[in-house]
C-alpha cells in the first residue's frame, strides 16, 4: 500500500508494530526460556572455581584406581576447581602411610589397610568406595608342588603382602573352604616380587591382585594354578583421609567426588577409551588388562553392607594380630558421607 | 503471498503444533505409565528381597528348618520376579544382572550353610573353629549380598521415580512450549491480519470517507499482492474513472452555469430594454387617444387601444419574465415559514380586490415549512392566483389549502374545484408560456406555474398536479432541504 495516502494512519501503524514486536518478543522468550528451563533440568553445568585448589592423592598404580585415572586425563579436577597431585606408591597399604603421615592429603586403597589402620589407632575416613570385585583376587599356585585344589594349600608356603587385601583373601579363601587358616605358611613378599618369587619357587603360591595375578601367571606358565573364590570376599578400593583433612576440606572432597562421578560416567558410556587411558596412564598394554578389567565394577558409593566387610575384617586383624583382641571397632564415624550426599545421595545407602 | 494462502498456512501450522503436542503428551504418558510400572516391579522386588533379608535373619540365629524353606520359598518368588521384569534401560540391566549374579551367589551360600564336616586332617576342636569361621563368614557374605541387592532394587525403584520425574517436567515443558507456540502462532496470525486485512482495510475506509467528502485529490495506492491490494487497486481504479467523470461533468456544469448566467444577463437586460420602447408605445397610444382622440374615427381609436392593450401584455410578460429570472437568482434565506399565515394574507387580498368574486377558502391552520419566505410568498401567490382564475366562471368556488402525508412526506396542496385540465397535458403545466386553456378564458402569462416550479425545486421539493376536467385541480408540492443561500447561479438547472 502506498505510502501517500493517509498520513494518519500510516502515524498508527508504528504503534501497532511496536505491540506486535513486543508480543512477538515475548513469546519466543518464552519459549527460550522453556527450552533453556527444559535443558536446565537435563544438563547441569559445572562452574569451574577461580583459583584451582591443591589436593595431593597416594596411590598405587593399579587399575583399582582407574576413575582416579580417567579424571585427571580428562580433566575433570580442573573443571570441578582442583589441581591434583599424584603420588604413586606400591601398594595401597604404602599410600595410607604417606597420608598418616601428613605427606598426602588422600590415599587410595583397599579396605583391608584401612580397617588395619583404624584398628591401629590412625583417624582415616573413607570419603567414597570407587571400585569393588570379587574376581580381582586369586590364588596363583605351582602346580609342580601337588598344588590342584584348595585343600593341597595346607602346609605350603604362601607369598602375600602382608597387611594387604592379599593376605585378607587368603584367609577368607581357606575359610570359604574349610580350612584353618593357621595350616599354611605365609610369607611377606612385596606386590612387585610376587612373580618373580613365585616363578623361583621360593614360594608354592601367592594370594594377589591384578595385575599381579597375570603376571604369576605368565611367569608359571602352564605350571599355574589359579583359584578364585568371589563368594569369600569382594575388594572395595576407596578413597581415604584423615578425618580433620576431609571435615577440614569439605568443598574439595565434594569437588572432588563430582569429578569422580564424571568419570564414572566416562567409563560407563565409552567403556573401551576408558580402558585405553587407563592402561595408557599405568604405562602397560591393554590386553594384559582386559582379563582383570571385566571383572571390575566402577562405582562411587557408600554402602551399609560395607560395614559388615570392615567389621569382619577388623575381627580378622585381631585374630591375625594385627592389633590386641579388643570389641570390634564403630566404623560409622569413619565414612564420611557429607561429600556423597552433596552430589548424589541416593549414592549413600548406609544407615545415618 | 494471498492472505487466503497465509491462513491456509496458519491453520495448517496451528494443526501441526497441536498433533505435535499431542502426540508428546501421548508418548509422555506412555512414559509415565512404564515408569509407573516400573516402580512396581522394583517395589515388589525390594519386597521380596526384604523378606528375604528377614529369613535369612531368623535363620542365621536359630537355625530352624521353617526359616530354611521359608528362605527358599522366597528365593524362587524373587527369581521368577527377576526373571519376568521388563525393566528397560542400560542401568536398570546392568542392576538386574547384578541382583541375579548376587542372587546366584546368595543362594550357592545358602546352600552351603547345610553343614559340611571340616578338612578330615583337622582334629575335633579345630573343626568346631573352622565350621563356626564358616558359618560367620557364610553369614556375613550372605547379608552383604542381600544388603547389596536391596541396595540396587531400591536404586531400580529411584531410577523409575526419577523417570517419571522427568516424564512430568517433560510433559509440563511440552504443554508450555505447545501453549507458547500457539500463543505466537496467535500473535503472528493477529499481526498478519492487521498488517494485510485490518490496516489496508482502515487505510480504504479512511480514503473512501474523504473521498465521499468531496476531496477527490486522495489516492487508494497501489496495494499488495493478496485480495486486499486487488481490492485497492481496483478502488482506485473507479475513483480516477469517477474523477474523470466529475471532471466532465464540472466542466460542462460551468459552461451551463456560464451560458445560463449570460442567458439570464441577456433575458434581463432585453426584458429590461423592451420596457422603453413599450412604455413609449403605451404613453404615445395613450396621448394619441387623448389629445387626438377627436381626430380619429372609431376605427383608430380600436387600433390604439389594441396596441396599448399588446404593449401591455407584453410589459406583464417581461414582468414575468423578470420574476422568472429573479427565482432563479435570488439568495435563499431560510426559516421557518408559516404558510396559512401566507395563504390568509393572499386570499385576503384577492377577495378585495376590484371586482372581487365570492370565493370559499377553506385554509388548514399553522401548515409551517423550512424555506425563504419571499419565494415561497411568490410560489403561493402564483398558485392561489392560478385557482382563484380557474374557479372564475364557477358559481361555488372554493380554494382549500391543506397538507397530507404521501410517501411519509408531507405534501401541501392547493385544491380548487374550477375547470380543471385535461392530464394528458400535465407535463406542459409547469413550462413557461405553455398554457392549456385559451387566454380569453383564464387571461395570463404562462408563466406564473413555471416560477412555482422552480421555486419548488430550489428547496429541493418536488410538485405535481391531479386534475379532472370541469371538476377542479389539486397542485401538490413537497419542501425537501432547500439550497443553502446559494445564488442562484449555483443551480444550473434552475
Amino acid at each position: 500500500m502506498a505510502d501517500r495516502v493517509s498520513p494518519q494512519l500510516n502515524g498508527n501503524r508504528p504503534r501497532y508494530g511496536v505491540r506486535v514486536i513486543a508480543a512477538a518478543v515475548l513469546g519466543a522468550a518464552v519459549v527460550v526460556a522453556l527450552v533453556l528451563g527444559y535443558l536446565g533440568t537435563r544438563y547441569q553445568s559445572s562452574t569451574p572455581a577461580a583459583a584451582l585448589e591443591k589436593v595431593s592423592i597416594a596411590m598405587p598404580s593399579v587399575p583399582h584406581a582407574a576413575l582416579m585415572y580417567i579424571a585427571a586425563a580428562r580433566g575433570y579436577f580442573a573443571e570441578e576447581g582442583l589441581e591434583v597431585t599424584m603420588m604413586p606408591t606400591i601398594h595401597g597399604k604404602a599410600a595410607i602411610e604417606l597420608v598418616v603421615q601428613g605427606k598426602a592429603d588422600l590415599a587410595t586403597a583397599s579396605e583391608v589397610v584401612f580397617v588395619v589402620s583404624i584398628t591401629k589407632g590412625e583417624a582415616l575416613g573413607i570419603a567414597a568406595n570407587m571400585f569393588n570385585s570379587s574376581k580381582d583376587m586369586a590364588i596363583v599356585a605351582r602346580r609342580d608342588r601337588g598344588i590342584a585344589a584348595a585343600r593341597d594349600l595346607i602346609g605350603k608356603k604362601i607369598g602375600v603382602t602382608l597387611g594387604t587385601s592379599g593376605e585378607y583373601f587368603l584367609w577368607a579363601f581357606l575359610i570359604r573352604h574349610k580350612l584353618p587358616p593357621e595350616s599354611v605358611t605365609l610369607v611377606e613378599i612385596p606386590p612387585e616380587k610376587i612373580a618373580q618369587e613365585l616363578a623361583t619357587g621360593t614360594i608354592d603360591a601367592t594370594a594377589t591382585w591384578q595385575p599381579n595375578v597375570l603376571d604369576a601367571q605368565l611367569a608359571l606358565h602352564d605350571n599355574a594354578v589359579t583359584m578364585y573364590e568371589p563368594l569369600a570376599y569382594t575388594e572395595t578400593f576407596n578413597i581415604i583421609g584423615r578425618n580433620d583433612f576431609l571435615t577440614g576440606h569439605s568443598k574439595a572432597i565434594e569437588k572432588l567426588v563430582r569429578a569422580m562421578l564424571k568419570a564414572e560416567e566416562f567409563n560407563r558410556a565409552r567403556p573401551e577409551e576408558a580402558l585405553n587411558l587407563v592402561a595408557e596412564q599405568l604405562k602397560t598394554d591393554v590386553e594384559s588388562m582386559r582379563p582383570g578389567w571385566k571383572n571390575f565394577n566402577f562405582r562411587l558409593d557408600l554402602a551399609q553392607s560395607q560395614l559388615m566387610t570392615l567389621e569382619e575384617e577388623a575381627r580378622w586383624a585381631m585374630e591375625r594380630g594385627y592389633v590386641e583382641k579388643k570389641p570390634v571397632p564403630n566404623f560409622l564415624p569413619n565414612l564420611y558421607l557429607d561429600a556423597l550426599l552433596a552430589t548424589q545421595p541416593e549414592r549413600v545407602t548406609v544407615v545415618h | 503471498m494471498k492472505i487466503g494462502s497465509k491462513e491456509r498456512l496458519a491453520t495448517a501450522s496451528l494443526l501441526g503444533v497441536i498433533c505435535v503436542i499431542a502426540l508428546a503428551v501421548w508418548w509422555t504418558y506412555a512414559e509415565l505409565d512404564d515408569a509407573s510400572r516400573e516402580r512396581r516391579e522394583a517395589s515388589d522386588i525390594a519386597r521380596a528381597l526384604t523378606d528375604m533379608r528377614l529369613v535369612t535373619d531368623e535363620y542365621a540365629l536359630n537355625h530352624s528348618e521353617r526359616a530354611r524353606a521359608q528362605w527358599y520359598e522366597v528365593s524362587r518368588r524373587v527369581d521368577n520376579l527377576l526373571a519376568a521384569s521388563r525393566l528397560a534401560g542400560q542401568t536398570e540391566q546392568e542392576l538386574l544382572a547384578g541382583l541375579r549374579d548376587k542372587r546366584t551367589e546368595g543362594q550357592q551360600i545358602f546352600g552351603d550353610l547345610a553343614l559340611t564336616p571340616a578338612d578330615d586332617r583337622t582334629d575335633a576342636s579345630g573343626a568346631e573353629l573352622i565350621n563356626r569361621r564358616y558359618e560367620v563368614q557364610s553369614l556375613n557374605r550372605l547379608l552383604i549380598f542381600e544388603q547389596d541387592n536391596l541396595g540396587a532394587a531400591f536404586r531400580l525403584s529411584d531410577l523409575a521415580t526419577e523417570r517419571g520425574n522427568i516424564a512430568e517436567r517433560r510433559l509440563f515443558v511440552v504443554v508450555l512450549s505447545g501453549l507458547a507456540l500457539i500463543a505466537t502462532i496467535k500473535v503472528g496470525v493477529s499481526w498478519s491480519i492487521r498488517r494485510n486485512v485490518l490496516t489496508p482495510v482502515a487505510r480504504l475506509q479512511h480514503v473512501a470517507y474523504q473521498v465521499a467528502g468531496g476531496d477527490w485529490g486522495l489516492e487508494f495506492g497501489r496495494g499488495g499482492d493478496d485480495e486486499v491490494g486487488d481490492l485497492t487497486r481496483n478502488l482506485g481504479r473507479m475513483t480516477q474513472s469517477l474523477r474523470h467523470s466529475f471532471a466532465r461533468v464540472e466542466r460542462s456544469n460551468q459552461e451551463l452555469v456560464s451560458l445560463n448566467k449570460e442567458l439570464e444577463t441577456f433575458s434581463y437586460s432585453v426584458s429590461h430594454d423592451l420596457r422603453g420602447p413599450l412604455r413609449s408605445m403605451d404613453g404615445f397610444s395613450l396621448a394619441l387617444l387623448e389629445d387626438y382622440g377627436d381626430k380619429l374615427d372609431e376605427e383608430g381609436k380600436d387600433s390604439l387601444r389594441r396596441i396599448r392593450a399588446a404593449s401591455q401584455r407584453m410589459g406583464r410578460l417581461i414582468d414575468d419574465l423578470l420574476g422568472l429570472s429573479h427565482v432563479t437568482r435570488v439568495n435563499l434565506k431560510i426559516e421557518i415559514v408559516n404558510l396559512s399565515e401566507i395563504v390568509r394574507e393572499i386570499a385576503a387580498a384577492l377577495d378585495h380586490q376590484k371586482n372581487a368574486r365570492t370565493v370559499q377558502w377553506l385554509i388548514e391552520e399553522n401548515l409551517t415549512a423550512r424555506a425563504d419566505k419571499n419565494l415561497l410568498g411568490i410560489a403561493m401567490q402564483n398558485l392561489l392566483q392560478n385557482a382563484w382564475k380557474v374557479t372564475g366562471k364557477t358559481p361555488e368556488a372554493t380554494i382549500r389549502f391543506g397538507m397530507q402525508r404521501q410517501d411519509g412526506r408531507q405534501a401541501f396542496f392547493v385544491a380548487d374545484n374550477g375547470a380543471g385540465f385535461n392530464t394528458d397535458y400535465a407535463a406542459k403545466l409547469f413550462e413557461a408560456f405553455q398554457r392549456l386553456h385559451h387566454a380569453d378564458d383564464f387571461p395570463g402569462t404562462g408563466i406564473g406555474l413555471a416560477i412555482v416550479q422552480r421555486i419548488i425545486r430550489r428547496h429541493s421539493g418536488t410538485i405535481w398536479a391531479e386534475a379532472k376536467e370541469g371538476k377542479g385541480a389539486t397542485f401538490f408540492f413537497t419542501i425537501g432541504q432547500p439550497e443553502h443561500d446559494n445564488p442562484g447561479q449555483d443551480n444550473p438547472a434552475g
